[in-house]
């Protein structure tokens, strides 16, 4: 009964998000004409970190027409968040197809504080059936949708489960090209496995100087090797001149 | 080995630190406060033929050169404590070393850098190194009068030994001699008819042996006088030629005296300088090996067998996240 339901919102959601994305003219604020869309404070990232972003993006092999990928990281503070709204941003200006970023990190939520967003009702409210999905859409780039996941949630796994046995995004990827999830952290959060289902392709940021190798190495055993597309290395700060860099 | 270059250029104050400054630091140190200096003197010796007489002084090997004799005589006195203590109290009486500290030092360095070396058939090298000029060259002049003395004492002791032996036997011939001529008296005064020539003495055998008893007595005794006599000159002759054989071409002098003296206070700098060195190497390899995070690219695709697929640069505050 309550996966009717679910699947019924579902496609609810599906054809909100197809509504925000129509043409239409923001004002000021939140005047958004489909009830739950708001607008995005827009976040400019300098034009280097897009670029690296877009190199990230582009050298995953893609094995359907979609683009579904997951961002994810061993701990807290690696830059995932940052690393998974450049990627969103590349893809969504590079193919000017429709582009859902989708924060799945119920614990500890960022977007709305990064996108200018209230910190009330997003997907963990959703998934309760609490209130209607909230989609943001940003100014600049108006095929790129984001969903926050609202407020942290005191079960989060359960709340992964159902989504990931949900057909949300089965449903979402015909009308979606690009799809970006923001995941948690691998060795932090206990249910993070379950969320990187969601995701046919995962990139795992490490930062430089500050992840160890042992964490990384026990991200890939839990992911899967064949599942990990790539490792993008975060925040590097490297004191040795290039030319040197080079010749070693 | 990107690793250890990226350690090395994020602390580099700290490897500054270990690897240039405390090395030139401590060399300096050991150039300037651990100063060696080397003394050198060189000796000609002579053949004892020189004076015109053939024999050799004491323990002379006829088939080594001068040169050899003398730095093997030397070489093997200098072994020996009573000499090294005569050297080094010598110095201390002279007023050269006074502190107690600096004696042992002193003692240190002549048994282990004081050297004689043959160069050439007569040409005798004597060297030494030390931390002050002063000392080194009073070190072989102290060295070379000791050795003369002991020569000169070896040979006299040697000399007395034999003279001793050859009076007592000359005196004891003597004796006989005086036994035999007693004996050949006491017979012709028994006998007044007898006169003590050899025809008389062919028909008398008694006055016959009594006379050469007596000669040989008589030949004994000139013989060991010759004996005595020669050795009497060879004892005069051969403690003046140790006395003033080996003479002195150049008199003790610091070979080298810049700031790195012999050369010794820069090899100790050097070997200081290396283990500073080797020190601040030894910290590197451990910070590397303790820094167990996610550094180099190449490496973590080695270990990880996954591609890393772009590096990101460290945002600046400003940039990051900047909102419009």
């Amino acid at each position: 009964m309550s996966e009717q339901r679910l699947e019924s919102r579902v496609r609810d959601l599906a054809d909100s998000i197809e509504e925000a994305l129509r043409p239409q003219t923001f004002g000021h604020g939140f005047a958004a004409r489909t009830p739950g869309t708001e607008q995005a404070r827009s976040i400019t990232l300098p034009a280097w970190f897009i670029d690296r972003c877009r190199r990230a993006y582009l050298s995953v092999p893609y094995d359907s027409p979609s683009r579904v990928l997951g961002v994810t990281s061993a701990n807290h503070g690696e830059g995932k968040t940052s690393v998974a709204i450049g990627i969103a941003t590349a893809m969504a200006a590079d193919t000017q197809e429709a582009t859902l970023l989708v924060e799945c990190d119920l614990e500890r939520p960022s977007f709305y504080h990064q996108f200018g967003l209230s910190s009330k009702g997003g997907l963990s409210e959703w998934l309760d059936g609490m209130s209607p999905l909230r989609v943001a859409r940003s100014a600049y780039l108006p095929n790129l949708v984001v969903v926050p996941s609202g407020a942290p949630h005191s079960d989060p796994a359960r709340l992964l489960y159902q989504l990931s046995e949900s057909n949300m995004f089965a449903e979402l990827k015909p009308r979606f090209r690009n799809i970006v999830f923001d995941l948690p952290p691998s060795l932090d959060i206990a249910y993070s496995s379950l969320a990187s289902k969601l995701a046919d392709h995962l990139l795992l940021v490490v930062r430089y100087g500050v992840t160890l190798v042992e964490d990384i190495q026990k991200v890939i055993y839990l992911l899967g090797p064949e599942r990990v597309s790539g490792i993008v290395l975060n925040a590097t700060e490297y004191r040795t001149p290039g030319w040197l860099r080079r010749l070693l | 080995m990107s690793r250890y270059v990226e350690i090395l250029f994020r602390f580099w104050i700290r490897f500054v630190l270990l690897l240039v400054v405390m090395p030139a630091l401590v060399a300096s140190a050991f150039v300037v406060f651990f100063p060696s200096y080397k003394a050198t003197s060189a000796l000609w010796v002579d053949y004892p033929t020189y004076f015109g007489a053939r024999f050799t002084p004491v323990g002379w090997n006829q088939y080594l050169t001068p040169a050899q004799n003398e730095s093997d005589s030397l070489t093997q006195l200098m072994s020996t404590t009573s000499f090294v203590g005569t050297l080094t109290d010598r110095l201390a009486a002279s007023g050269t070393v006074t502190d107690p500290v600096e004696r042992r030092s002193v003692l240190g360095s002549i048994y282990t850098t004081l050297r004689v070396n043959a160069t050439g058939s007569h040409l005798m090298v004597l060297s030494v190194s030390c931390d002050r000029k002063a000392v080194c060259v009073a070190i072989l002049n102290e060295t070379i009068a000791l050795f003369r003395d002991q020569e000169t004492k070896l040979e006299q002791d040697q000399a007395d030994i034999g003279i001793s032996f050859l009076s007592s036997e000359l005196t004891q011939a003597q004796a006989s001699q005086k036994a035999a001529e007693d004996a050949l008296s006491k017979y012709l005064a028994a006998n007044p008819t007898l006169r003590a020539d050899p025809t008389t003495a062919a028909a008398y055998p008694e006055l016959a042996r009594l006379m050469a008893d007596l000669q040989t007595r008589r030949a004994n005794v000139a013989d060991l006088q010759g004996s005595l006599s020669q050795a009497e000159y060879l004892s005069s002759a051969s403690a003046r030629l140790v006395e003033i054989g080996p003479r002195v071409m150049d008199a003790p002098h610091i070979s080298n005296d810049g700031l790195l003296g012999d050369g010794q206070s820069l090899k100790r700098a050097l070997v200081a300088a290396a283990v500073c060195i080797t020190i601040g190497g030894g910290y590197l390899v451990l910070v590397t090996w303790l820094d167990k995070t996610a550094r180099d690219t190449r490496e973590l695709e080695r270990r990880l067998k996954v591609r890393v697929i772009t590096s990101i640069d460290k945002m600046r505050q400003l940039e990051h996240l900047a909102v419009e």
